[in-house]
């Protein structure tokens, strides 16, 4: 089972790595919109799947990312990588904190409807403040360097993202299996026996809850360039939360792996279903319906129940 | 010097008076029984000593520290443990991870972001050996029967490692063929390292033969209080048995 485990992720790795960059300008772009995703993903399944809290706001610490990077460029001219991300997953950390002070002392629908509102409130914000974000035209993002190299194709951007999700998979997984992911998993399945093993449930849903956004942000931050364009509708819309939950839901949040499936299944779904007719969000009702009574722990979930029955 | 020092807890409920006036002190590692109809108080009291409860009046102190409106995390760091009547665990974790929850709770490991493979086999092999200790296999919390649910309930409070533990009812729903293994274990561990008990208990045999001293409550007061003899007197027998 390890061995196949191994063999899947290697053989995985060699085609993220040295086949989508020549898969065409098309694929690659999708294949790099659906790793940034997955991250986002994951990022939220630290509190669905982990911690038990449904956000349904995590579009806020996207855009969070993405406008720190758009307003860099279009205010202060930087358009160096190196600067333009450290800063922006600053930002998002410390607007992680100060809405999570704010969430995290309610849960189930309370949490929930809190990270909603609060998301809508910076939506509006950005749509708004025309002079500063440039309201619903959003920002152009023309270019972008590295290290003094400018980077000027999809393919060549592919491999900063591919970089970004390697480094955000480890970094949360590492996390996720830690002491810490241990008892944040343990105040999921009952917050108040913890007190009594001697945790403050606050302080730790906060960590979780810091965590989750500033990975959420750096999917935000990376997505700008790809996309060349960063707007309210794009990277701060409900919609954008509510297909966050979908891909953690799609993919199955009780494993680790299984929102970046369902990132991947999401995105490709997304683009050839609206591609071949306009009625996607008929198709993605229908599938998320679907998947709830049929699949209720998503593909992942799914397949490691099959394969317990089969005896792997 | 007294562990744990309770002056005149009071705690009512409406009309219901659950814990009314009490006064009582507990030795370092002294085994004392609460004994009592139901209704009698003795949850609530357990719920006051460990946080889970505030009282309406009186003080509570804990090696001479005043504790009373302390939240129950911080009673924990300071050595106050409590399992549950009810079986109160992570459902979703395995018996081993229930534990480990509470080891690295105790080292200050729980806000770690990696897994320090020395330390994590070190929690771990601790945990195991608890497990062991009490019979419990390693399967996912939900799957465990009653009887070893309420033991890993026991077992979480002891892993802390604290000088004084409340146990409200460790016996209950465990039949009668088991009853006396289990309380020998549970009692095996407080005798070896010297941890203070306030046992809650229904089950008088278990009661007499094991406490230091008996404390029989009812409608929220202390009746009376002594060695194993008072559960003899005639209004100790006539309150826990019935007329």
């Amino acid at each position: 089972m390890r061995d196949i485990k191994k063999i899947v992720l290697l053989s995985l790795g060699i085609v993220l790595l040295i086949i989508v960059p020549f898969m065409g300008e098309y694929i690659t772009y999708l294949i790099g919109l659906a790793l940034l995703f997955g991250i986002a993903a994951l990022a939220l399944n630290v509190l669905l799947g982990y911690s038990g809290l449904l956000s349904f706001g995590h579009a806020l610490f996207f855009g969070g990312g993405a406008y720190s990077v758009a307003l860099l460029m279009k205010h202060y001219g930087i358009y160096s990588a190196e600067v333009l991300f450290p800063v922006g997953i600053i930002f998002v950390a410390l607007l992680s904190l100060a809405v999570g002070l704010i969430c995290v002392r309610h849960t189930r629908v309370y949490f929930t409807m809190l990270t909603l509102a609060i998301s809508e409130l910076f939506y509006a914000l950005a749509l708004k403040l025309r002079s500063i974000t440039g309201g619903d035209d959003g920002i152009r993002i023309s270019k972008i360097s590295l290290f003094g190299y400018e980077i000027s194709s999809i393919s060549e951007y592919y491999y900063v993202i591919l970089l970004t999700f390697f480094l955000s998979v480890i970094i949360l997984r590492t996390i996720l299996h830690s002491p810490f992911g241990l008892t944040i998993q343990a105040i999921r399945d009952n917050d108040n026996r913890v007190k009594f093993a001697g945790i403050e449930v606050m302080k730790y849903r906060l960590m979780a809850f810091v965590i989750s956004g500033v990975f959420s942000g750096i999917a935000g931050a990376v997505y700008g360039p790809l996309i060349g364009h960063v707007s309210p509708d794009d990277t701060l819309s409900i919609l954008l939360s509510g297909e966050f939950v979908a891909m953690t839901i799609l993919g199955g949040y009780t494993t680790f792996i299984g929102p970046i499936v369902g990132a991947f299944a999401f995105t490709f779904l997304k683009a050839f279903i609206s591609s071949a007719i306009v009625y996607w969000y008929l198709v993605f009702g229908a599938l998320i319906v679907g998947l709830v009574i049929c699949m209720p722990t998503g593909i992942v979930g799914e397949m490691v129940k099959r394969m317990v029955r089969w005896g792997f | 010097m007294g562990l744990l020092k309770v002056e005149n807890l009071k705690k009512y409920f409406g009309e219901v008076h659950a814990v009314d006036d009490i006064t009582m002190a507990i030795e370092g590692g002294e085994l004392v029984s609460v004994v009592g109809p139901n209704g009698s108080g003795k949850t609530t009291l357990v719920n006051l000593i460990s946080g889970a409860l505030i009282p309406d009046s009186g003080r509570i102190f804990f090696e001479n520290k005043e504790i009373t409106k302390l939240p129950p995390h911080r009673r924990v760091k300071l050595g106050i443990a409590r399992s549950f009547q009810i079986p109160y665990i992570y459902e979703n974790l395995t018996s081993l991870d229930n534990i480990m929850v509470s080891i690295f709770s105790r080292n200050g490991f729980s806000n770690v972001f990696y897994k320090d493979s020395k330390k994590y086999e070190m929690v771990r092999d601790e945990a195991i050996n608890l497990l062991e200790i009490f019979g419990i296999p390693i399967k996912v919390a939900r799957e465990l029967p009653h009887g070893h649910r309420k033991l890993l309930d026991v077992a979480m409070a002891l892993s802390l490692k604290p000088k004084l533990v409340l146990l409200d009812e460790p016996t209950a729903g465990i039949s009668i063929e088991e009853r006396d293994e289990v309380i020998n274990t549970i009692v095996g561990v407080l005798r070896s390292q010297k941890i203070a008990a306030i046992v809650v208990e229904h089950d008088m045999e278990v009661v007499a033969e094991h406490s230091d001293r008996i404390v029989v409550m009812n409608d929220g007061k202390v009746l009376k209080e002594g060695g194993k003899e008072i559960l003899d007197n005639e209004e100790v027998r006539k309150i826990l048995i019935g007329d």
